[in-house]
């Protein structure tokens, strides 16, 4: 579990650290007509002040990159060291807000350093300072540049073919909502595919060039990518609810391989999103290269605080300077900020609940209580209430019978085991159960098995003998 | 064709797109019989409202530069005709540009090759697409 933990830690954030670094480090490289997402003459990157800050960033990085390195290495040994698994988490949590307002920090710097030597040296391109450019040609073709979103309803048919032939099937397992969630999941990222492929049709055409080869070459590419990684993606998703749906219906189980296979088929559509957008940014820069018409459009003051604010552009969305493949608020729009607040809000909320929820469970205990024929037995929120009358069989038992048991709605830690389960012999059952502690207290039900134990022995045992003489007066 | 549009300019938008519209095609960068862009294509791409395209695509059907069919949409005039209301409309805006040169001092003989020279730029294009 450690070494698990430490590893998925160390190469999350590796691939973070990886991720920015080449998105962000090389930001001093002069591409469509701007360094650090500042419009200036291409000559003057030849200037001394330009290229000071062009070394500056360019060490800031590098010392940036290996300190965050050394942090990530640190805090995935920190699972050795017998530190909790929920201060683990809470430490790293911690390190991606303040790794990722240290990068915020480090993309602001240079590119006000830039923007203020452009005032200075009045490198504005007074021209195209408030214009907008459109191209007729490019306009007209906007339709048929990328690949058809129709491809996404075959998909999505086919989703739910395969759902509708789980539920007719006899083996449909329904009970413990596996199927009905990832069928819903499923369906929920096709239709998500679909609506970003018809946004990615319906954006804006951006006009590079007075010729309009160029332009249409370049945005046909874009669109091309994009729908292209959409689709995919789509497809891959499909497959990955067939993969499920076969296994739900012919072994009646899913075991751990299996959803495993799932993850791996679903990160699989997250590569294949991404794959055709990598050689976008080369192909980009070879097509713009040979163009000798450049439209300049020097809109860098909407930019000048390093997010975008142009109260002319109705616009709520648009493209990142600094990295194309992402989008940008406007926060002239009222809606922008509202929305951006919320997100910050409900990132925080989000982290704050699951903390609290971590926590919770590091200090949980299991609590049994009766009352006259009703019995319920709880921990970390979760409960199991029923009528001693109900009880099928209750006994006293050394461990959890040796089978494969899956979480299908609880928490599991080296520690304990809360929650909804499902095991492939037992079937459908609740476990409120600390590892490592003898004896378990199994209750029968019809409808499920509960597993219950504490810390002190004697006290399952007492729970257990409440709950015998409960049920023999019944049996009675 | 490019369009260029001044957001702080005080023109309006629709007259900016209209006298860039009837500029393309005086110079022959948009044929007779050519499609122009879906008015939804062109507010998205200007970043304007689509109010505004249609408005500017209506005063274009209107002086006949363009026609707009159902199925086809916006397409450059196949047969541009100076009629009366033309000829009572340019009589009128040259009178103003005279009369704006001559206050400013410019010589008729100056003005004259001027409109000629401007003139002989414009070479719209006959050829049908």
């Amino acid at each position: 579990m450690d070494i698990m933990l430490a590893a998925i830690i160390f190469f999350t954030d590796f691939g973070v650290l990886l991720l920015c670094q080449i998105v962000y480090g090389k930001n001093e490289k002069y591409r469509e007509g701007m360094v650090f997402g500042v419009h200036i003459p291409e000559d003057a990157m030849n200037q001394a002040c330009v290229q000071k800050i062009c070394r500056k960033n360019h060490k800031r990085w590098k010392i940036f990159f290996w300190c965050s390195l050394i942090l990530a290495g640190l805090i995935s040994l920190a699972t050795f060291a017998g530190m909790e698994m929920f201060l683990v988490l809470l430490i790293w949590v911690i390190w991606v807000f303040l790794y990722t307002a240290a990068v915020y920090v480090l993309i602001q710097i240079p590119h006000r350093e830039m923007y203020r030597l452009k005032l200075e040296k009045g490198w504005i391109h007074e021209p195209s300072r408030h214009s907008v450019y459109i191209d007729t040609n490019l306009s007209k073709e906007s339709g048929h540049m990328a690949l058809s979103w129709r491809w996404h309803l075959l998909f999505l048919l086919v989703t739910l073919c395969a759902g509708i032939w789980l539920m007719q099937t006899f083996h449909w397992r329904m009970a413990d909502n596996v199927g009905w969630i990832l069928l819903v999941v499923t369906l929920f990222d096709g239709v998500l595919f679909l609506v970003l492929h018809l946004w990615i049709v319906d954006r804006r055409n951006v006009v590079y060039s007075r010729s309009s080869e160029v332009n249409l070459a370049v945005n046909r590419a874009v669109k091309r990518a994009w729908s292209l990684g959409f689709l995919a993606a789509a497809g891959m998703n499909s497959i990955a609810w067939i993969y499920m749906a076969v296994q739900l219906a012919g072994n009646n189980w899913v075991n751990t391989e299996a959803y495993m296979v799932y993850a791996f088929l679903q990160c699989m559509a997250a590569v294949l999103l991404i794959l055709p957008l990598l050689p976008l940014a080369e192909r980009k820069r070879k097509l713009l290269y040979q163009n000798a018409e450049t439209i300049e459009v020097d809109d860098d003051e909407y930019w000048q605080h390093g997010w975008y604010s142009n109260p002319h552009d109705p616009k709520l969305l648009v493209q990142d300077r600094l990295n194309s493949m992402n989008y940008s608020f406007n926060m002239a729009h009222r809606s922008a900020r509202i929305i951006t607040g919320a997100l910050m809000v409900l990132t925080v909320g989000v982290l704050v609940w699951i903390s609290g929820l971590m926590l919770q469970l590091q200090n949980a205990e299991v609590t049994f209580t009766m009352e006259g024929t009703k019995a319920e037995t709880a921990a970390a929120g979760y409960s199991c209430s029923f009528d001693t009358r109900d009880i099928e069989a209750v006994e006293l038992i050394a461990g959890l019978p040796d089978e494969r048991f899956v979480r299908t709605n609880g928490a599991s830690t080296d520690k304990c085991s809360f929650g909804h389960f499902r095991g492939k012999e037992t079937g459908k059952c609740m476990m409120f159960l600390f590892k490592g502690y003898e004896p378990v207290l199994k209750i029968t039900l019809p409808e499920q098995t509960v597993y219950v134990n504490s810390k002190d022995s004697a006290k399952t045992r007492q729970w257990y003998e409440a709950l015998e003489l409960a049920w023999a007066a019944n049996r009675r | 064709m490019i369009i260029t549009l001044d957001m702080n300019s005080s023109t309006p938008i629709y007259v900016q797109l209209r006298n860039q519209i009837v500029m393309g095609i005086g110079k022959g960068m948009l044929k007779a019989g050519e499609s122009l862009p879906t008015v939804r294509q062109l507010a998205q791409d200007a970043g304007v409202n689509t109010m505004t395209v249609n408005k500017t695509y209506q005063i274009l059907k209107a002086e006949g530069f363009i026609e707009i069919d159902r199925r086809k949409g916006a397409a450059v005039s196949r047969e541009q005709k100076a009629d009366i209301v033309f000829r009572e409309k340019l009589e009128s805006e040259l009178e103003l540009l005279s009369a704006e040169a001559s206050i400013k001092g410019m010589a008729k003989q100056e003005f004259l090759s001027l409109c000629e020279e401007l003139f002989s730029g414009m070479n719209p294009g006959q050829m049908e697409v």
